[in-house]
C-alpha cells in the first residue's frame, strides 16, 4: 500500500510539473464541417485523401475562381499553347517542396503516369482526354490533346489543376516495395509538400496543420495569416453548432438550422456569405430528377406538368430555411454574372411564362397541360394515359435523416397528388436510394448534380443529358445521366460545345440544348443547395463575404479554398486583402478564362 | 486456494465462451453478407460530389474500389480469409477510411470506450447495491420507500435523453460543464495536471448519465435480494440465537450480492450499448462514436472489426466477473454446484 | 378464483398509481390521435413556436405540431413495445416449457442456446441487423426488439415449470385421475401466470426503450412517428442548442412514464403475489 502510494505521488509530481501543451488561439484557425471521422490518409493516391491534403499540402498549377471566372496561377508561372493541341506549362523558378528540391517538369510527368498506372490520384482519368505528358526543359511542362477524343474543356481542365507530387519521395515508396495505395505519409518530419502548410498533429479527435514559414511563395503571395490551422473532429452538426456558439471555431462549413439567430438573437460574432437571404452561394443544382425509362412518366407532358407543381418557393422556406433559390429551368447558375450570358432568356420566358423564365408554382397550368396531353382523371382522383395506363402509385424518395430533402419529398408528392399523379413518399437507408439512384430503378427522386465551374453549363448540361454516361438500367453507374435521358441530338451539340473554340458557336450550342431540354424535360432543376459556410470574427476577420467577395470558394471544405487563408487576417491586427486577388488586367494575378480561350483560339490564326 | 473443481468451472465457462464468441462474430459477418447493398455507395457518393467536373474520374474510382476490395468472392472464401487474417491480427481495411487499417482506427479510441464504460458501472453497481441494501434492511421505514420510488423512475431514464437533459441544462442553460469532446479542442493528450483536470471536466456529464440510470436497476434488485435473505430460515435462526444485527447483516449482505455478480456480468453486454449511444450524445471519441460513424457510412469491414473487438472484450470481462464469483462463491469453491 | 387472485392488487397503492398512469398514456395513444384531430406530418408556417393556444405544445423547425406527434408517438412507441413483448413472450414461453418437459438433450441443446443469446451483447446485435435492413417498418423494429429478449424468460419459465412438475401433489393429482387440463389451470396457471405478465410489462419497457434507442442513431423505423423519432429529429435539428425544450422533453416524459408505470405496475405484482415478499 505504502509503496503504491509513493508512485502514486511521484506521477502527480511528474504530471504537474509537464506543462499543458496547446495551440495559441490568436494564431490558430479553428476549422469544423471538413471532416467528421478519423484521417484517412495524406498521400494523394487515395479516392479520398483527408481533408487539407488537397486543400493546403499540395497545392496545383492553378486554382480556378468563381466570382472572375479567371485562374489564380500557383505553382505554374505562365501557359502557352505552341498550337491548338498543345500546351505549355511553365513552372515558377521559386517553386520548390518543402525539403528544398526543386518542383520540376519531371514530378509532373510521374504524377500523371502513377496515376494512369494505379487508376486512381491526382487528375483520374487523365488520359482519356491528354495523349501525353513530357517534360520539355526542366521547368516546362508539355500536354498533348488527345485528337480522338476532343474536349477542350477536359483537356484544360487536367493540365491547368493536376496537383504533382514530389517524385523523389514516391520513387523511395515504390522502391521499398510498399503499395504507394497503402502509404499514409502521417509523419510530419517525413512530408514533402509545395503548399503553404504541412501536417503538425493528429489523433482521432484534431487535425492539426502548421504554417511553413519560409514557403517558397512568401515573396510571391505572401505568407498565409493563421500558424495553425486545427479541425476538430465532431459528431455531428449539433456538436459543432454548440462549439460555434461557445466561440470555438472559427471557420465552419455546415447546415445550421435558423442561422440568422446566431447574430439576430444571440449577438454572436458570426457571419455567413450574404447577410439576408439565401446567406450562402449556390454550391450546385439540386434536381427532382423522374425516370425517362418508366412510362407513362416519362410522358414530356407529365413532367412538364411536375415542374409545374412543384412549390419551389414554399419549399424552399419551409424545409431549406430560404437558403437556396428556385434554379432556372435552363439549368445555368444565373446567381454568378459570367453565366449569365449562357442563358436564352427570350426562349425561358417565352416558354415558361414568368419574369426571368423561372418555371411558376401554378397547379392549374400543371392539370390543364395534362388535360390537353389526354390524361383524364378517374373516380379515385388518379389520372389515366390515352392508352390506359395510371399515373401512380410512385414514389419520390431520398434517404432517411436528409431532413430538408425528406420535406421537400412531402410536399411534392403532396401537389403531385393533387393534379391527379399518385405519388407517395419513401425514405430508405442511404445505400439503398443510391443504388436505386445508380441503378435507375427509381420513379421519382431528389438529388445532386454538378456546380459552378469553368465549363459551366456544358459540365451540368452533360451530366443530366449525356446518355454515354449512364449504363443499361439496373447497372450501377456513378458519373451522370442517372435518369437515363437519351438524344441523340443532345449528345452531338455536347460535342460540338467542347470541340469548338469559337465562343458564339457553343453559345449557340447552349441555346439549342436548353431549347430541346424545355421539350423533353429530361428532369427538373429544382432548386440551388447551398454551399455552407459560416464564420466568426472573434480572433479573426477579413472572411470573404458578398461586400468583401474576394473568393467566392471559400468553405473550409472546398478543395479550392486555399486563398481564403491568404485573405483573412487576425482581429487584433486587420490588415487589407492582398492586392493580387484581381485579374491581370487589374494588377491581379487571376487570369481570365476568357483570355485562355482567346490565345488558345489565336494559336489557329 | 484454487480447488480442482473450480478449476473445471472455469475451464466449462471458458470453452461455453469461446463456443459463444465463434457463434457471434459469424452472425457478425454473415449479416452483411445475406442483406444486400453497396458498401462502396457512401464513398462514390461523397466522390461524385467532390470530383464534380469528372464522370470519368468516378467511373475510373468506381472500378478501382469494387477490385480493391474484393467484394465479388463467394461469401465462405471471404469468411475463410476473414477468419485466417483475423488471428493474425489483421482486421482488414476500413472502405470510408481507405486506406486505413480497421485495427488502427479502432485502438486509439478503445481506451476511451473502456474509461467511461467501466468505472460507470461500477460505480452504478456500487451505489445501487449499497442503496438497494440499505433500503431492503430498513424495509417499509421512509428510506425504504424513498429509495424505492426514486429507483423505479430514474432507472426507465433512458440514458440517452437523460445525456439529453444534463446537456440543455449544463451545458446549454448554466454554460459551466464542457458538453462535448473528451478534452478541450486545441489541447493535445499530454501527461501534466490540466490536461487530467480537462478531461475530468469533459468526463462528469457522461459519466453521470451512466452512473444514474443504471443505479436504479441495481437497487431495485438488491433491495429484493435482501429481503428474500432476511426472510430466511438461518436469518431467523440466527436472531433467535441472539447475534447481533450487524453480524447478520454481513452474512445476509454477501448472499445476496452472489446473484448482483453474476447480474453484473450479463449486464455487460447491455451497459455497454448505453456506453455507445452516451458516446454519441456526448461526442466522445470512444468505440461508440467511430461504430456510429462506421454505420453511416456503411463501412463493413470497420463494423466488423468495431464487433468481433466490442464482443471479444465483453466475454473478457464476462470471464473475470465469472472467475471472481467462483472465488466468493462457496458452493463452486467446494464444488458443490449442480 | 380469479377474483380472490386481484383483489389484493387492487388493495396496493403502488398497483394503482402505475395502472393510472399506464391507462392514461394508453388512452393517449389509442384516443388522443382521434381527438385531437391535428396532422402530425402537416408543415405549417409556424416554425418553432413555443406552447401556445394553437399549438399546445409548440412546433418543430418545419412548423408540425408537437402533441399531434407526441399522441401519434406514443401509439407507435406502445404498440412496439406490445409487438415485441409478445414476441418475446411467444418465444421464451416456447423453449422454457419445451426444456422443461422434454429434458434430457433438447433441454441442454435449447438451454446453451439460451445463454449464448443470454451472453451476447444484445444491443449490438440488434445494432448491426438493424443497419443492414434498409426500410424498416415499426413491426420490424418490434421483432429485431422481441429477438433478443427473451432468454431470461426462458429459463425463468424453464425453472418455475420444473419445480411445479417435480412437485409431489402433482403426480398425485395426475394419479387421482385429473386431466392434464385442469392440472394446468388449478396448478401452473397462477404461478406462471403471474409471472408472465410482469413479464410481459417489463419487455414493453425493453421495447420502447430499445427502439428509441435505434432511433435515436438513425436505425429505428424508416416510417411514421415514434417517440424515438421525435427525439432523433430534435437532436437532428440541434433543440437543445437552439433551447427548444418543448421539442425534446415531452418524448423523453412519455417515455419515462409509461416505463415507470409499467415497472411500478410489475413490482406491485411482485409484492402482492411473491410470497417471499408477502409480509407477515
Amino acid at each position: 500500500m505504502k509503496k503504491f502510494l509513493s508512485i502514486f505521488l511521484v506521477l502527480l509530481f511528474v504530471m504537474i510539473s509537464f506543462a499543458q501543451i496547446s495551440l495559441p488561439r490568436n494564431e490558430t484557425v479553428y476549422v469544423a464541417g471538413a471532416l467528421w471521422g478519423p484521417a484517412t490518409t495524406w498521400n494523394l493516391y487515395a479516392p479520398q485523401s483527408t481533408w487539407g491534403t488537397q486543400q493546403f499540402l499540395y497545392v496545383p498549377p492553378y486554382i480556378y475562381d468563381l466570382g472572375t471566372d479567371a485562374w489564380l496561377p500557383i505553382l505554374a508561372e505562365s501557359y502557352k499553347f505552341v498550337d491548338s493541341k498543345t500546351l505549355q506549362l511553365k513552372i515558377r523558378d521559386e517553386a520548390k517542396w518543402s525539403d528544398g528540391r526543386p518542383i520540376d517538369a519531371l514530378d509532373f510527368v510521374y504524377t500523371f503516369n502513377l496515376t494512369k498506372r494505379l487508376g486512381v490520384g491526382p487528375g483520374t482519368a487523365w488520359e482519356t482526354y491528354i495523349e501525353d505528358v513530357r517534360a520539355v526543359s526542366g521547368k516546362v511542362v508539355e500536354f498533348k490533346l488527345r485528337e480522338d477524343n476532343v474536349n477542350y474543356f477536359q483537356f484544360i481542365n487536367y493540365a491547368l489543376t493536376t496537383i504533382p507530387v514530389p517524385e523523389h519521395v514516391y520513387k523511395k515508396i515504390e522502391e521499398s516495395g510498399m503499395n504507394i495505395k497503402d502509404w499514409i505519409n502521417d509523419k510530419p518530419e517525413e512530408q514533402v509538400v509545395s503548399g503553404p502548410y504541412k501536417l503538425y498533429y493528429s489523433d482521432p479527435n484534431i487535425v492539426v496543420y502548421e504554417r511553413i514559414d519560409d514557403w517558397w511563395g512568401k515573396e510571391i503571395f505572401g505568407l498565409p495569416e493563421p500558424k495553425y490551422i486545427a479541425h476538430v473532429i465532431y459528431k455531428d452538426n449539433n456538436s459543432v453548432n454548440i462549439a460555434l456558439e461557445q466561440g470555438a471555431i472559427d471557420w465552419i462549413g455546415v447546415f445550421i438550422p435558423s442561422v440568422w439567430e446566431l447574430w439576430e438573437k444571440k449577438k454572436l460574432p458570426v457571419g455567413t456569405w450574404y447577410k439576408k437571404e439565401p446567406y450562402f452561394l449556390p454550391d450546385g443544382v439540386g434536381f427532382v430528377y423522374i425516370n425517362n425509362t418508366k412510362e407513362p412518366l416519362n410522358n414530356p407532358a407529365v413532367k412538364k406538368a411536375i415542374a409545374f407543381a412543384i412549390p419551389y418557393n414554399e419549399m424552399l422556406k419551409k424545409a431549406y430555411f430560404g437558403y437556396g433559390k428556385q434554379a432556372h429551368p435552363s439549368m445555368v447558375i444565373d446567381l454568378f454574372e459570367p453565366y449569365k450570358e449562357y442563358i436564352d432568356y427570350d426562349l425561358a420566358r417565352k416558354v415558361w411564362g414568368s419574369e426571368d423564365g423561372r418555371v411558376p408554382t401554378d397547379l392549374k397550368t400543371a392539370e390543364k397541360i395534362l388535360d390537353e396531353a389526354g390524361f383524364k382523371k378517374g373516380p379515385d382522383g388518379i389520372r389515366v394515359s390515352p392508352d390506359g395506363q395510371k399515373l401512380g402509385p410512385y414514389t419520390i424518395s431520398v434517404p432517411y435523416g436528409w431532413t430538408d430533402w425528406m420535406m421537400m419529398c412531402e410536399m411534392i408528392a403532396k401537389n403531385l397528388r393533387e393534379i391527379g399523379i399518385e405519388v407517395r413518399t419513401e425514405f430508405p437507408d442511404f445505400s439503398v436510394w443510391a443504388d436505386k439512384m445508380t441503378k435507375g430503378t427509381f420513379d421519382l427522386i431528389i438529388s445532386w448534380s454538378v456546380g459552378p465551374s469553368f465549363d459551366h453549363p456544358y459540365n451540368i448540361y452533360r451530366f443530366v443529358g449525356d446518355y454515354r454516361l449512364t449504363s443499361p438500367v439496373g447497372v450501377s453507374n456513378w458519373a451522370g445521366d442517372w435518369e437515363r435521358y437519351k438524344n441523340e441530338e443532345v449528345m452531338e451539340l455536347l460535342d460540338s460545345a467542347v470541340t469548338t473554340l469559337d465562343p458564339e458557336v457553343r453559345k449557340q450550342a447552349y441555346f439549342k440544348i436548353q431549347k430541346i431540354f424545355y421539350e423533353d424535360m429530361p428532369s427538373i432543376p429544382a432548386f440551388y443547395t447551398a454551399h455552407w459556410y459560416e464564420f466568426m470574427t472573434k480572433y479573426w476577420v477579413n472572411w470573404p463575404t458578398e461586400d468583401n467577395p474576394y473568393w467566392f470558394r471559400p468553405s473550409p471544405w472546398h478543395t479550392s479554398t486555399l486563398p481564403t487563408l491568404f485573405g483573412i487576417s487576425p482581429a487584433d491586427n486587420p490588415k487589407p486583402v492582398p492586392t493580387w486577388f484581381n485579374t491581370t488586367d487589374k494588377g491581379g494575378y487571376f487570369v481570365p478564362t476568357q483570355k485562355i480561350f482567346e490565345d488558345l483560339q489565336n494559336t489557329l490564326k | 486456494m484454487i480447488s480442482k473443481q473450480m478449476w473445471k468451472y472455469i475451464f466449462r465457462k471458458l470453452i461455453f465462451l469461446i463456443i459463444t464468441y465463434i457463434i457471434a462474430t459469424t452472425i457478425v459477418f454473415l449479416l452483411p453478407r445475406i442483406i444486400p447493398g453497396n458498401p462502396l455507395s457512401q464513398m462514390l457518393a461523397s466522390l461524385s460530389q467532390v470530383a464534380q467536373a469528372n464522370p470519368e474520374a468516378i467511373r475510373a474510382a468506381e472500378k478501382n474500389l469494387m477490385e480493391e476490395f474484393g467484394f465479388g468472392k463467394p461469401w465462405y472464401v471471404q469468411y475463410f480469409e476473414f477468419v485466417s487474417n483475423a488471428l493474425r491480427g489483421n482486421l482488414g481495411t476500413s472502405v470510408a477510411y481507405y486506406p486505413r487499417k480497421v485495427l488502427d482506427l479502432i485502438i486509439p479510441v478503445l481506451p476511451w470506450t473502456l474509461l467511461l464504460l467501466l468505472p460507470a458501472t461500477i460505480v452504478a453497481w456500487f451505489l445501487g447495491n449499497s442503496l438497494g441494501a440499505w433500503a431492503g434492511f430498513r424495509r417499509n421505514t421512509w428510506i425504504d420507500k424513498g429509495v424505492l420510488t426514486t429507483s423505479l423512475i430514474v432507472s426507465q431514464i433512458p440514458y440517452y435523453w437523460l445525456g439529453m437533459i444534463l446537456i440543455y441544462f449544463f451545458g446549454v442553460r448554466l454554460g459551466i460543464l464542457p458538453v462535448g469532446g473528451a478534452y478541450t479542442q486545441g489541447n493535445f493528450p499530454s501527461f501534466s495536471w490540466n490536461f487530467f483536470v480537462d478531461v475530468l471536466k469533459h468526463y462528469i456529464l457522461p459519466f453521470s448519465s451512466i452512473v444514474i440510470s443504471a443505479m436504479g436497476g441495481w437497487a431495485i434488485g438488491m433491495r429484493l435480494m435482501v429481503i428474500y435473505e432476511l426472510g430466511n430460515d438461518y436469518v431467523r435462526f440466527s436472531e433467535a440465537l441472539g447475534m447481533k444485527d450487524k453480524r447478520i447483516y454481513k452474512y445476509v449482505f454477501r448472499n445476496s450480492m452472489l446473484p448482483q455478480i453474476t447480474g453484473l456480468a450479463l449486464s455487460l453486454g447491455g451497459a455497454l450499448g448505453g456506453a455507445l449511444i452516451t458516446e454519441i450524445v456526448f461526442n466522445y471519441p470512444g468505440t461508440g462514436f467511430l461504430l456510429f460513424k462506421a454505420l453511416t457510412t456503411l463501412d463493413y469491414p470497420l463494423i466488423q472489426g468495431v464487433f468481433v473487438i466490442l464482443i471479444a472484450s465483453i466475454y473478457l470481462a464476462n470471464f473475470i466477473v465469472d472467475f471472481i464469483y467462483a472465488l466468493i462463491d462457496p458452493r463452486i469453491r467446494l464444488g458443490q454446484e449442480e | 378464483m380469479f377474483k380472490t387472485m386481484f383483489k389484493p392488487l387492487f388493495q396496493n397503492k403502488k398497483f394503482i398509481i402505475g395502472l393510472i398512469i399506464f391507462l392514461i398514456f394508453l388512452a393517449l395513444g389509442i384516443i388522443g390521435p382521434l381527438v385531437y384531430k391535428v396532422d402530425p406530418t402537416e408543415m405549417t408556417w409556424d416554425f418553432e413556436q413555443p406552447p401556445s393556444k394553437i399549438h399546445p405544445l409548440g412546433t418543430d423547425t418545419y412548423g408540425r405540431d408537437i402533441l399531434a406527434q407526441l399522441l401519434q408517438g406514443i401509439r407507435s412507441s406502445l404498440y412496439v413495445g406490445f409487438l415485441a413483448s409478445v414476441i418475446s413472450l411467444a418465444i421464451g414461453t416456447i423453449i422454457g416449457t419445451f426444456s422443461a418437459v422434454k429434458r434430457g438433450i433438447i433441454d441442454d441443446l435449447l438451454m446453451s442456446f439460451t445463454n449464448i443469446i443470454l451472453t451476447t451483447p444484445s444491443v449490438l446485435i440488434a445494432i448491426l441487423i438493424a443497419s443492414y435492413l434498409n426500410v424498416r417498418s415499426l413491426e420490424v423494429i418490434a421483432l429485431i426488439l422481441g429477438l433478443f429478449q427473451w432468454p431470461w424468460f426462458a429459463r425463468a419459465i424453464r425453472a418455475q415449470l420444473m419445480s411445479v412438475l417435480s412437485r409431489e401433489y402433482v403426480y398425485l393429482s395426475r394419479m387421482a385421475g385429473y386431466s392434464d387440463f385442469r392440472l394446468i389451470i388449478e396448478d401452473l396457471i397462477p404461478t406462471i401466470a403471474t409471472y408472465s405478465f410482469m413479464s410481459f410489462v417489463l419487455f414493453i419497457n425493453g421495447g420502447i426503450m430499445g427502439e428509441a434507442g435505434l432511433s435515436l442513431i438513425g436505425l429505428g423505423p424508416t416510417q411514421g412517428i415514434s417517440l424515438g423519432i421525435m427525439l432523433q429529429w430534435a437532436v437532428l435539428m440541434e433543440a437543445m442548442r437552439r433551447g427548444l425544450w418543448w421539442w425534446f422533453v415531452p418524448p423523453g416524459v412519455a417515455i419515462v412514464a409509461v416505463t415507470s408505470a409499467l415497472l411500478i405496475i410489475s413490482t406491485a405484482m411482485d409484492e402482492v403475489f411473491n410470497p417471499r415478499l408477502r409480509e407477515e
